[in-house]
């Protein structure tokens, strides 16, 4: 059906075949950049950096549709950021109108600017995220929280509420199909009443899905789950030389980054006045490093084919 | 290897013990088919042999259990896990792990067996159910029957002596049930291992079983060796609201009648030679001649075809007409079409082909609310039908819908309520009565609206016999006023018994069209037991097309 789509699939692709501990490094090294970091420039590169890794997934369709919601969220934010903050020098517009709670309305070329930032930021942030999503399969998501030494209990809840998500689908969709068939039409009437009939889909999942609960805890307990100590684990994932060499490299990124950051080497300000566009060329240098470094992950996964155990 | 003496249990919250006083033996490498008609506490008895009852349950337990060699009341579950293995209802509700290899090593995991050892045991398991092929596939993508194997291949990993399922089959398509009752019986009889299934269905499981014991209010009711029960209880097992098997039904009829026979048959085979001299006395063909008394069409579905998004042709050109006062049932294979065709009639989905007409009026024109008014429709899970506050909130939904008046809304609510017995039950929450209760209903809440078609998807599925029966009787009754029945179904007696007219579907298209013993006397996957037995008597002269034990009595001179 369509939207399993929107769950992993096995696209076979090199990077679905990486160490799923090295996709997560690589995700997550992304996302703190993002957060860490506030050059506009910077920010932009990263999230194109991003793209390479999509297209050598074969998730760009999913992917697109994870951007395109980024994107309209963006718009939010830019708009609610302009009319938030008014810290900035350069005014663009002050129409005269005095807002509840956030006072006179001011619009300032920084706090638009800044807004379209945090759009790039968050689209970098999604692009990351639907890579790991799309090319991580569910149960070795599993094995990396297992990795980074998260208790296995939660990350078997964790685990578990992936693996229902497709059937939780498949249940609204019935649960939808049955109530429209009694003649509840959900799109009409106004706004309030659309939403209560929707929610009766809600209740009736809920209910479902309580009883589901029980069921699956019923049959984890007949196999012994919690019952010993030192649980052991069938899949485990090994790290060969090529992804030690990218693990190292990643904490590298990071502890440059937070250096750089920290020696003002890469630095932007929003407030009151834009500045920072021009870097010190060591600036400079250190992004594209760190861009270099993030791109390598796709031809060094092309390099290598190999399976999870 | 089981021992039970005198076992009483209680649920914390219930107001009376869900077994009574049970004592049971049973010996390695039995296949025990434990009946009961549901709350007879089948259910509960299984979760007491490996503990969960009342480990996981909590409620309060007395008397002598012996399981394996273990006392599941002293040690923990995971000690009971390598004793007694036990696989569930719903195979949806049982896999936690995305993939078959993983769900496999679920339990071995969980004890913290050795990678090397969980290699061992993970070839040995897929070998011996002979499931290797589905070794890397994903849990999302297997069908009901492989979902049940993998299930079973989990639990017997961690080498259970025995292994206890739960209604294994009631959510499985007949080929699931199959494929599913193969493996235990091949478990059994090859492997030695000792097997409880917990079934009310039984002519499915009666050829594998050496046992059957049957539950009754909490109690052990009958307890003996397969044919014992089948044939020198008949009368009880009937009294206790158990459908018995057709050969046993026969046999009995037979009896009835003094005549003779050559042994007590299990199987269409030992059909074959215990009943031969009797049957062949069967020279009258059954009355198929059925005509419907109106000839006004209530559906006419033209050239309709359609294709899901991902690119599956669920239907292909449908050509169909059924005339007002008809019952028909869909029969086919999963995805033969069945479920698109049924949701095509209330617009659920639109053909991309080909028009649909209800009462002449075509549907592409109709909104939600004139096609609700127009077919009713029930689906197998009655939970998913209900969206009001109350049980009389649910009725009224759809007479409100429809614009009936006030006044005659309340006397039309009445009416119902009392017809279906739910007259007390009126104020409370749809989704806290009994499962009975629901499924009466929600098709209380469809057939309110007095619709000209009414459409039922699985209506029986999971359904014991008795209530069988009453549901197939409300339905005749409905049709008997001018309206028009669909069924799917899977259940080939049911359509023998009460439905005369049958389509079965094969990838999207109708293959068969017509009387139901035409139909199912020429087929050999959708026929009944009796019609296997009685088509091997054809060319002495034995009409073909006798489908039930009844019509093959009645057919004697």
């Amino acid at each position: 059906m369509s939207y399993l789509k929107f769950s992993y699939q096995d696209k076979k692709t090199p990077i679905h075949k990486l160490n799923p501990v090295i996709t997560t490094v690589w995700v997550a090294s992304v996302v703190i950049l993002a957060l860490l970091l506030d050059h506009p420039v910077f920010l932009a590169l990263l999230f194109i950096s991003t793209i390479p890794v999509v297209f050598a997934a074969k998730i760009h369709r999913e992917w697109a549709i994870f951007v395109k919601l980024a994107f309209y969220l963006g718009i939010v934010i830019v708009i609610i950021n302009s009319l938030a903050s008014n810290s900035g020098s350069n005014i663009l517009w002050q129409p005269g109108i005095h807002l509840p709670l956030l006072g006179e309305m001011v619009i300032t070329m920084e706090a638009l600017f800044y807004g379209f930032v945090m759009v790039i930021r968050l689209l970098a942030i999604i692009s990351a995220f639907s890579i790991f999503t799309f090319t991580v399969h569910p149960d070795n998501m599993l094995m990396v929280m297992l990795k980074f030494k998260l208790p296995y209990r939660s990350a078997m809840m964790t685990a578990l509420s992936t693996r229902f998500v497709p059937t939780l689908i498949e249940d609204a969709m019935r649960i939808k199909d049955a109530q429209q068939a009694r003649g509840l039409d959900f799109d009409k009437g106004n706004i309030y009443e659309r939403i209560k009939k929707r929610a009766s889909i809600f209740t009736s999942l809920l209910s479902s899905s309580l009883e589901r609960t029980i069921q699956i805890a019923e049959s984890m307990e007949a196999r012994a789950f919690g019952s010993c100590k030192q649980r052991t684990y069938f899949h485990q994932t090994r790290l060969d030389g090529v992804d030690r060499i990218l693990l190292i490299s990643h904490i590298l990124i990071l502890a440059v980054a937070i250096f750089s950051s920290i020696k003002g080497f890469i630095y932007f300000q929003f407030y009151p006045e834009l500045n920072g566009f021009v870097l010190p060329v060591a600036g400079w240098i250190i992004i594209a490093a760190i861009l270099i470094l993030l791109l390598s992950i796709t031809p060094l996964a092309l390099l290598k084919k190999r399976a999870v155990n | 290897m089981i021992y039970l003496k005198n076992v009483t249990f209680q649920y914390n919250d219930a107001s009376f013990a869900a077994i009574v006083n049970v004592n049971l033996n049973i010996d390695a490498g039995d296949f025990v088919l434990l009946t009961g008609t549901s709350g007879s506490g089948k259910s509960t008895l299984c979760r007491v042999l490996n503990g969960l009852v009342p480990h996981f349950y909590g409620g309060s337990i007395s008397g002598e259990i012996e399981v394996s060699g273990c006392n599941p009341l002293e040690v923990s579950p995971g000690v009971m896990a390598t004793k007694a293995g036990m696989v569930f209802q719903d195979p949806e509700n049982q896999l936690v792990t995305s993939s078959v290899e993983r769900e496999i090593c679920f339990g071995m995991e969980n004890l913290g067996l050795p990678r090397d050892e969980m290699a061992r045991r993970l070839e040995e398991v897929l070998n011996t159910l002979s499931i290797s092929h589905l070794r890397h596939r994903s849990i999302n993508e297997l069908s009901g029957g492989e979902k049940q194997l993998t299930a079973i291949a989990s639990v017997l990993s961690t080498k259970p002596g025995v292994i206890i399922l739960d209604e294994p089959t009631s959510e499985l398509d007949p080929a699931g049930a199959k494929e599913v009752l193969g493996a235990l019986k091949h478990l059994n009889v090859d492997h030695g291992l000792t097997i409880i299934i917990a079934e009310h269905r039984l002519e499915k499981i009666v050829p594998h079983a050496n046992r059957i014991v049957v539950m009754n209010k909490g109690s052990i009711a009958i307890d003996g060796p397969t044919r014992h029960v089948l044939f020198g209880k008949y009368n009880e097992l009937v009294n206790l609201g158990i459908g018995p098997p057709p050969l046993a039904e026969l046999y009995k009829r037979f009896e009835d009648k003094g005549f003779i026979m050559n042994g007590r048959p299990l199987t269409v085979h030992e059909g074959v030679k215990c009943f031969g001299m009797v049957i062949l006395k069967s020279k009258q063909a059954p009355n198929t001649d059925y005509a419907c008394s109106q000839n006004s069409l209530a559906v006419e579905l033209k050239q309709v075809s359609y294709t899901y998004p991902n690119g599956f042709c669920a239907l292909n050109n449908i050509d169909l007409s059924i005339k007002h006062g008809e019952m028909l049932a869909i029969m086919g294979k999963n995805a033969s079409g069945k479920t698109t065709l049924i949701k095509h009639l209330n617009k659920l989905l639109k053909p991309d082909q080909g028009d649909i007409l209800i009462n002449g009026q075509d549907l592409s024109s109709l909104s939600v609310k004139q096609v609700a008014g127009l077919v009713g429709m029930v689906f197998q899970n009655p939970n998913e039908h209900f969206f009001s506050d109350t049980a009389e909130d649910e009725i009224r939904f759809g007479l409100k819908n429809n614009g009936t008046g006030r006044d005659e809304i309340s006397e039309k609510v009445d009416t119902i309520m009392s017809r279906f017995q739910l007259s007390l039950l009126r104020d409370k929450p749809p989704l806290s009565l009994s499962g009975g209760e629901k499924q009466r209903l929600a098709l209380a809440s469809v057939i309110a609206t007095y619709p000209d078609l009414l459409v039922l998807d699985e209506p029986t599925r999971g359904l014991e016999e008795q209530k069988k029966a009453e549901l197939m009787h409300l339905l005749d009754e409905y049709r008997r006023t001018g309206k028009t029945v669909v069924v799917v179904t899977h259940d080939v007696e049911l359509v023998a018994r009460f439905f005369n007219r049958v389509i079965l579907m094969s990838q999207g298209r109708i293959v068969t069209d017509g009387e139901t013993h035409a139909v199912l006397s020429q087929d050999l996957h959708f026929s009944t037991q009796i019609n296997q037995l009685v088509q091997q008597f054809k060319y002495r002269g034995v009409p073909s097309s006798l489908l039930t034990a009844n019509e093959v009595v009645c057919a004697l001179p």
